[in-house]
Formats: structure tokens, sequence, C-alpha cells
């Protein structure tokens, strides 16, 4: 059962007055449970396409399904890019030198439509950690949990939890990333692996079924980066969660212990690859 | 709501430069505006006090003014720059005013009062050019140019009992005895180097040139001894009908009687003086000049004219009313003047503050130019406050990406946002209210006191003293949160339009 679809996904960017194709026509399902990557060298479009299915980028057209949602269904997806609200000099609008409006955020409709399924469905990893700065290691990994809204897609199974369970939940979590004794410090008190180990914990508070990863180990050293990424696994694995994780990456060692590469160059799939993926982070 | 309030508190105190400048603004400018503000209370109320207790009562009716004046009980103020000092009209239409405030339910008291302005001398001719004697640094506030009121026998000194002579009595019925303020005893002393008490006389003059002989039979302290109000001299109403020119002529000049020629005022300069032969051949004309009779009788019969400058006995230039609930003043000049309008009378009904216009209006304008100033300076600070939000916006794109990543709604950020204005905001204002509080505290314990005479006309008052009330703190504080909330609605917008990937591209 595919958690991830992408059809004929394509994805422009404006250049001056040229437009750049990122994507060209991407296409591709990721299984539930799968260890996952989108796998290209530097310029391929392999972040492009992780943005879009994390759906914190929109495709120029093409359909992302994520779980049962096609998620651009009844959107048009030009005028949702390039549809006006303010006055800007650049944009791929603009033609004979006259300044055209272009969008510089989204339909609202379509806004609260994905910003639900992202909560609901996708938890994030960035190389970068991107933790709250003023919150402490359990408030960052409870944060998503607050953000309860009235959107249906925006539900979580976690929502339905008593206070107590929550609280035993996030416990749990922090524990299992191997941070119980840090879980009263902030972000800026902790090392890279140890924030990334938070980034992780946050990711699955919410069940998403599926967790993205940019780069994971990019700001990492290799024994850092090993830990992070057995911890993936071994969540991956895990009967209770069988989280699905899709990575963005170019670091071999990431690719070969993945059961599904899409190997991408020049924003096209050269090659979809189903292999038996290794336990074990190479250092 | 409370993870929001959570967050939004620790956001200020890990931004705590910025907090602290937003902060300070807001605490000095809700400092200044509430001290600004209870000093203006402080003095409004003061004025309302001295006015009510001791010259308007709780309203005040008088004639209708003319288009483009006024008129208090101090005058008539005109915007036509003529030059003229115009009196006070008489009441037409007395009795059925007097009639229709006894008809109206909550009046406690009623006098009539005449109100003229008159400076007092006791030589025969009295030397102006002494006021522009630099030597003697004659302040406004010490000459002795006095208001000069008179009150209907007996009702008027009930209607304001708290006069307190330090000297003498009260002038007695139908005399030209007079009783003075201790500051016209001052300014005069001040001005002419001569003393004044009781049982002097002196002479009395009006701008309009009316020269009347008068005996000071008391001296009085103000009821209130940092009143504003300009210094007074007490009569008996004959003689202040004569400064007030409340004369048979004035009152029929409204509603002249049929057996009055007027004829004669319809004829222009011309008609009197245009023909050159008028007086030509007077010199020669011997049975003119050699007749004394002739000449007596050249105006003809004075009798009506004679009779028409003398004072109307029954002139009276305003009723001034006591309420049983001075708080009601306003319904009821609604009711008396709706009454008065219903009936057509030459009547209007006014509060004290439009009855002692001259002094609350200043009072009014200094308000007024002081809140101007606060509200260009309110909006200088808002601006700089934009300006710090919307670079703490620029700085905290990752994290707002990162949480419109993870899932939160635009209202989430937006909540977030306000909340911290708002938070800091009531904060600081009430830093800032405490602060205003300890700074006037310490004022009102030094019962510090204007000296500066115009000063003290303008502040109504001499002493500096802070009312602050209820209705200025939560004004404050409203105008405070508003502004900041405008204040912040363009960072907050700049803040929506961050998207996820603009975030992350940042990092």
């Amino acid at each position: 059962m595919a958690v991830v679809s992408l059809k004929d996904v394509h994805k422009f960017y404006p250049l001056g007055k040229e437009r750049i194709e990122a994507v060209r026509g991407v296409s591709f399902d990721i299984e539930k449970g799968e260890f996952a990557a989108v796998s290209g060298p530097s310029g391929s479009g392999k972040s492009t396409i992780l943005n879009m299915i994390g759906l914190i980028d929109l495709p120029s057209s093409g359909s992302i399904v994520i779980g049962d949602t096609d998620v651009y269904d009844g959107v048009d997806l030009a005028d949702a890019e390039t549809v006006n609200t303010r006055w800007s000099s650049a944009g791929p609008d603009k033609k004979d030198g006259k300044r055209k409006k272009v969008r510089i955020a989204i339909p609202a409709k379509l806004d609260r439509r994905i910003t639900a399924l992202r909560r609901s469905h996708l938890g994030f990893i960035f190389q970068t950690f991107n933790l709250i700065p003023v919150l402490n290691v359990y408030e960052n990994v409870e944060f998503p949990l607050l953000l309860e809204s009235k959107d249906k897609n925006s539900k979580s199974p976690v929502d339905d939890f008593s206070k107590a369970e929550k609280e035993e939940w996030i416990n749990y979590l922090i524990e299992k990333v191997g941070l119980t004794d840090w879980k009263n410090h902030k972000a800026n008190e902790l090392s890279g692996g140890q924030r990334q180990r938070v980034a992780i914990a946050r990711a699955l508070v919410t069940k998403a079924p599926v967790i993205l990863a940019d780069e994971p180990t990019a700001n990492l050293d290799s024994k850092n980066s090993e830990q992070i990424l057995s911890l993936m696994k071994s969540l991956n694995k895990d009967p209770d969660l069988q989280t699905t994780f899709i990575f963005s990456t170019h670091d071999s060692r990431i690719v070969d212990m993945c059961d599904h590469v899409v190997h991408i160059l020049d924003g096209q799939v050269i090659n979809d690859e189903h292999k038996a993926g290794s336990d074990v982070y190479k250092i | 709501m409370k993870h929001i309030i959570k967050l939004a508190l620790r956001n200020l105190k890990e931004h705590k430069s910025k907090t602290l400048i937003i902060a300070l603004f807001i605490l000095f400018g809700v400092a200044i505006v509430v001290m600004g503000n209870s000093f203006l209370e402080s003095v409004n109320r003061g004025l309302e006090k001295d006015f009510r207790a001791n010259v308007t009562g709780d309203l005040a009716i008088s004639v209708i003014p003319e288009k483009g004046t006024t008129i208090d009980v101090f005058g008539v103020n005109s915007t036509n720059i003529t030059g003229e000092v115009p009196q006070i009209p008489a009441l037409t239409d007395l009795e059925r005013i007097e009639e229709i405030i006894a008809e109206t339910d909550g009046i406690k008291q009623k006098s009539k009062l005449i109100s003229a302005q008159v400076i007092l001398s006791k030589d025969a001719e009295i030397d102006f050019a002494v006021l522009q004697d630099d030597d003697k640094d004659i302040g406004i506030m010490d000459l002795p140019i006095s208001m000069l009121f008179a009150g209907e026998d007996g009702s008027f000194w009930k209607l304001f009992p708290d006069l307190k002579m330090i000297e003498g009595r009260y002038p007695e019925v139908g005399s030209n005895e007079i009783i003075v303020d201790t500051r016209v005893v001052e300014g005069f002393v001040k001005t002419w180097d001569k003393t004044l008490e009781v049982g002097d006389d002196v002479l009395m003059a009006s701008m309009g040139g009316v020269i009347r002989e008068a005996k000071v039979v008391g001296i009085f302290k103000p009821a209130n001894e940092y009143s504003a109000m300009f210094q007074s001299v007490y009569c008996e109403p004959g003689l202040a009908r004569s400064f007030a020119e409340l004369t048979y002529a004035n009152s029929f000049s409204q509603d002249l009687p049929d057996t009055v020629d007027l004829s004669i005022s319809e004829l222009s300069e011309d008609d009197f003086f245009g023909d050159d032969d008028l007086f030509g051949d007077i010199a020669d004309d011997d049975s003119i000049l050699g007749s004394t009779a002739d000449f007596d009788s050249i105006l003809g019969d004075t009798t009506l004219r004679n009779q028409l400058n003398q004072t109307d006995d029954g002139a009276w230039q305003f009723v001034l009313a006591k309420l049983n609930n001075p708080h009601a003043d306003k319904k009821i000049v609604a009711e008396l003047n709706k009454r008065f309008k219903e009936e057509g009378l030459n009547a209007q009904a006014m509060d004290w503050k439009k009855a002692a216009y001259s002094y609350s209006g200043t009072v009014e304008g200094i308000g007024f130019i002081f809140n101007l100033l606060i509200i260009i300076l309110a909006i200088v600070v808002f601006i700089i406050i934009m300006n710090t939000m919307v670079v703490s916006v620029i700085e905290r794109t990752s994290e707002i990406g990162t949480m419109r990543a993870i899932g939160a709604e635009k209202k989430f950020v937006k909540k977030l946002f306000y909340s911290e204005a708002v938070i800091l905001t009531s904060l600081s204002a009430l830093a800032g209210i405490v602060f205003a509080f300890i700074c006037m505290i310490i004022f009102n314990s030094f019962n510090i006191a204007i000296t500066n005479s115009i000063a003290k006309m303008i502040l109504g008052g001499g002493l500096l003293h802070f009312s602050p009330t209820p209705k200025i703190i939560i004004t404050t504080i409203l105008v405070a949160l508003i502004g900041s909330i405008i204040s912040n609605r363009y960072p907050v917008k700049s803040a929506l339009r961050i998207t996820p990937i603009k975030a992350l591209s940042k990092e």
C-alpha cells in the first residue's frame, strides 16, 4: 500500500526572464514501512522532490497523493503558484519590462489543507535540526501535539490520548532517542546529534506514517550519523510504529541502508530501485 | 491558548533587548499620558468645584448669543475682530423662564446674576499709563481689574455660601456699596501704590466709559485660595446694571413699543450731514446764536431718551441654578433647552463648563494640544515598535517556517505574535501606570504651588496636582493595546508570508 505517490510531477523555478524546470515529470510510489531514499548529485532536484512530498513546496503540475488524499485534486496549480496578491518585480510572468503581480503565498484554503496534512501525515527531520529555541527537549517534542486544529485532515491518533497518555508517549519517545536525562534542556544546550534526536522524536510524536529527512547527517560527525541512522532504522523496524522514512541524500551509506532508492538526475527518475537495505551505517 | 501564552512569554524573555526597548517606550509613553491627563483632570475638577460652588452654579441660563459669539458669565466672546467689547444682553421673557425653572424637576435653588468688568481707583482720573510701567512689573492678575458680580437680593448669597468675609459686611440693598476680593486689595496697592480698606470710597470704571463712585464695605477671600478665577467685586444689582449697560434702551431694543419713532434710524449719514448749507449760515444768523432758549431745545424733547438711558431695574443677564443632583446637569440643561425652543424663547441653558467657557475652554484647549502631541508621539513610538517587530520577524523566519512546516496554521503564528504584543504592552503599560502613580504621589505630597499669574489662569489654579481616574487609566491601556496591535499588523503580515520552504532555505 503506497503512503506516498507522485504522478508526472513537474516543478518550474523562475530564473530572471527564464523558467528552469527543476523536476521533469517524476512518478514513483513509496510503500508503507519502507526505508526509502531519493538520491542524486547536488542540483539533481532531490531536495525539491522531498519538499514537494513534504507539502512545503508546490508542484507546478502533476499529482501527489499522501495516504489516501490526492493533495492537489481540484486545485489549479498554475493559479496557486502565480496568482496575485502583491506587486513584485520578479516572477515568471514578468513580461515586456512591466511589473506583474505574483502570488507570494498560496491560497488560504489550500494552505489550511496542506498544513493539516503536514501535521497528521508527515514528520520532518531537517539537516539544520530546526528546533524551537525557547523550548526545552520535552516541549519541542510536545509542540506538534499543541497544534491541533479543527481541520479533519489535521487529526492525529495521539490527539485522542488523555493528558497522562500524551505525557507517557512523549517520555517514551524521548527515552527511545536516548535523551531522558536531557529533557529539561533547551536546544542550545544540546550537541548536534542530540538536537537531531529531538527532531526525530518530534517527527514521530503525532504518529505520522511518513517521516521525511533532508540530508539528516549533513551537519553531524560520523559517529553521530551512525547513531542517528541506527535509531531511525530501529524505529522503522519497530512493529508498533511501522514508520516510513524517506530521505533526500547523496550519502551512499544512507542509500545502502535503504530498501527503496529513487535515483534522480537532472530532475528525472533514472532508476526506481527496490533492494534489501543493510541495518548498519558504515563509518 | 495556554501554550501560546507560554511560548509568547518565552520569546519575550529570549529576545531581551528588543523586549526592553519596546517596554521602555510603552512604559514612559503610558506614564506621560497618565500623568498629563491626571493633571488636566485635576485642573478640570478644580475648576468645576470652584465654578459650581462660587460662580456659575450647576447651570446657567442666558439669552441665545448672536452668530459668531458665545456668552459665559465673564462676558461675550466674539470671533469678529471689530474692537468692540459687546455686553451681555439681558434675558427677555424672564418671567416665563422662571416659570419653566419652577416646573422643572431636580432644581434645588436659583438666583439671578449680572456681570461686568471694572477697574478700581481712588483718583478722579484713572491713569492707565501706570499699567504700562515696566518698573512696576504688574501682571494681568495683579491689576485691580475685576469681575463685577451682582446677584438677586438674598438668594444669591444662599446660592454661593462659601464666600469667606474676612472684614466688613455685605452691601446693603439699593446702595452703591461693594465688597472686594483680597486679591483686588493686593492689586490695588501694587498698581496705584495706595491701600484699599473697608470704608474707602473708590471710583469704578468700565471699558465702555461708565464711571461710578462706590464704597468698600467688606473684604472677602475666594472660597478656593488657589482659584484660577479672576479677582472679583460684588455689589448691588443697581450699580452693576450701569456697568453692564442694562438700560431700558437696551432692554427695549429687542421689543420696542410702537410709540417710538424709528424713522430716523432709516436715514443715512448724508441725509444728516450731506447738505453743505446745513451749518453754512449759522455763524451769521443772529437769530440762532442769540437765542439760548432755541439752543437748549435743538434736540427737541429728550425725556424719552433720558428714560431709556436709565438702568432697567428688572434686567438680569443670567439665571443660575443649583441642582439636587449636580451630575444630572446635562440632562436638565437639555430638558430646559427643549422647553425654551418649544416656546420660542430667546434663552439657552448651559452647564457650568459652558457657563465658564473662558476658563474651561482654555483648559480644554490645553488638553487638546497635549493629547494631539501625545498622538504624534504615539505614532512615532508605534512606528519604532513596528520596525523592531519587523526585524524580530526577519530574525525568527526559521522558527516561524519550522512551526508552519510541522503543522502550525497561519492563525497560530498570528495568535503567537499578537499574544507577544498584548502581553508586552499590558505589562509595560502596568509598569508605566505604577511609575506614573509613584511620580504623582511624590508631586502631590509636595503641594507645589504655581506662582506665575498667567500660568495660574491657564492651568486653572495655583496648585500642581494630579488626579488620576479609572477612566484615564483604562483609556490609556486600551489606546496602548490598540496601538500595539496596529503596529504589529505589518510585522504579523510579514510573518504570515513566511513559507516553510523560505524558512528552510534561510538556514
